[in-house]
């Protein structure tokens, strides 16, 4: 009796000492490296639309491929903060009520704007499917996981509880820098 | 005993070692990473800082403002951290950026902590710009006022004049100035250039203590170990400087503690156009806009076009 429980528990154990801990090692350090290529990737992305000053749909597209190909599927959430420079009147159909002066004022575009930019419904030629933005704005991209890591999945099995499932998150921005020609 | 079991307690004595060791590593791990992010955030920041810096003043005369310069840096630094528009986190924030410098091609400003009595009477802390320095030298009865470049400023006591230029042409009128010797003059220009910043910063650092504990920041602000040749290199040319201190990144009670250096560039210059439209309004376009049909006047900046009344078109949204 003694003897069959003792080769139950060691088979147990060498189950998850020989099997699971090592895979679950390298899942993590996968999620490690995904991080920092995710990362590498994003800063790619949002450095070059800020010095160039506009999206085009291509580099969009290869950012979603590029980060596909870590094997997660992520959410990117995108925001423009642009500076605008507004003449001010007090009624802007009266010429003559111009005040002379105008006002700072910003204003945010998000992810859904930005995308119905980049890809229209109807069919439009490449030039006109750009994103511009202006010289003095702000933008950011906001980039984390949906699905669960393999990783996480693993460490969910040997400690039998729910983890949470952003894991991998990334926010970088900026001032643009350039504008387009 | 068998072989089973002493597996089994070989396990159970080595495996909360094991897992002590994980979980260390993982934390070093995770602080590495947090500070190669804040060092990218802090690149970018310092970055647009010194492309905000260039200002067109009037005509085609560049003007560097402090000002537009801070405000970019902020900007960027909030946005990455994605604290914008919570004015708390932000003042908090703040205590971490213990000094900033403006380098300027004649001089330089430093932006530090200040303690001062506001118009209703009240103390007041605040990061303000101190006044600009030049990089002064002084030997033998003459000041020298070097600049980034080969051009500087002497004065000389006995004749209580200036001479400005580049240092052979001073050298003929003023002989005993031997700092404008050709070997000498690099070395000194850039040494003074260095250490008159140098000194400011650490200066700077060190009387922020007194300030960052009053945010509830217990770390201790001293100035980073940056060697000569690192300075030398990093201030050649018009620039922005700012240290990022004590911000915590790891659970073993790792802080950042960095700099970063953007150097300015040249701005280029785009031109709007006003038209006026259909609905007899005037709006402004940048230039490539579809919705522009004949091009009159170029304006210089969006600012000009908004003082004609216009607005910014729609379309191309300048």
């Amino acid at each position: 009796m003694d003897d069959i429980f003792s080769k139950i528990t060691a088979l147990i154990l060498a189950v998850i000492l020989l099997y699971i801990f090592p895979v679950e090692s390298m899942l993590t350090r996968q999620d490690e490296i995904t991080k920092v290529f995710v990362l590498n990737e994003t800063a790619k992305f949002v450095d070059s639309a800020r010095n160039l000053g506009y999206i085009t749909p291509l580099m969009y597209t290869q950012f979603l491929r590029v980060l596909s190909s870590t094997g997660n599927e992520y959410e990117i959430l995108m925001e423009h903060r642009h500076i605008s420079i507004d003449p001010i009147y007090i009624d802007p159909v009266d010429k003559t009520s111009f005040q002379y002066d105008f006002n700072i004022n910003e204003n945010a575009y998000y992810t859904e704007e930005i995308l119905a930019c980049l890809f229209p419904p109807a069919a439009a030629p490449d030039q006109d499917r750009y994103y511009y933005m202006s010289k003095g704005d702000y933008f950011s991209v906001h980039v984390y996981n949906k699905n669960k890591t393999a990783a996480a999945k693993v460490q969910q099995m040997l400690i039998m509880a729910e983890l949470p499932v952003k894991r991998i998150v990334v926010n970088y921005g900026g001032m643009v820098r350039d504008e387009a020609d | 005993m068998k072989l089973t079991d002493l597996a089994i307690l070989f396990v159970i004595i080595v495996m909360p070692f094991i897992l002590i060791l994980r979980v260390k590593s993982e934390n070093l791990r995770n602080a590495a990473y947090k500070s190669e992010v804040i060092n990218r955030y802090l690149d970018a920041a310092v970055e647009d800082a010194a492309e905000a810096m260039i200002v067109r003043g009037s005509g085609s005369r560049i003007e560097i403002s402090r000002e537009k310069a801070v405000n970019a840096f902020y900007n960027t630094l909030l946005i990455n951290f994605n604290i914008t528009g919570d004015e708390r986190t932000k003042s908090v924030f703040s205590a971490y950026v213990p000094v900033i410098v403006l380098i300027d091609y004649d001089g330089y400003s430093v932006m530090s902590m200040e303690e001062y009595t506001n118009s209703s009477g009240d103390m007041e802390q605040k990061m303000i710009w101190k006044p600009k320095k030049p990089y002064v030298y002084e030997s033998n009865g003459f000041i020298y006022l070097f600049t980034l470049d080969q051009n500087v400023t002497v004065y000389s006591q006995a004749e209580n004049r200036f001479y400005e230029g580049l240092p052979e042409d001073i050298r003929v009128k003023l002989p005993d100035a031997g700092v404008l010797d050709n070997d000498l003059f690099d070395d000194v220009r850039k040494r003074t250039i260095v250490e008159s910043i140098r000194n400011d910063v650490n200066t700077a650092i060190n009387k922020h203590n007194k300030y960052a504990a009053r945010f509830g920041i217990t770390y201790n602000f001293s100035p980073p170990s940056i060697s000569d040749g690192d300075w030398h290199r990093n201030i050649e040319d018009v620039g922005f400087l700012a240290f990022f201190q004590g911000f915590p990144i790891g659970l073993n009670g790792q802080r950042y503690n960095s700099f970063a250096l953007g150097a300015a560039r040249v701005v280029r210059k785009s031109s709007y156009y006003i038209e006026k439209s259909a609905n007899n309004l005037f709006y402004y376009h940048r230039e490539k806009c579809k919705m522009l049909t004949e091009k009159n006047r170029p304006y210089d900046s969006r600012e000009e076009c908004a003082l004609e009344g216009a607005f910014p078109c729609p379309v191309c949204n300048p």
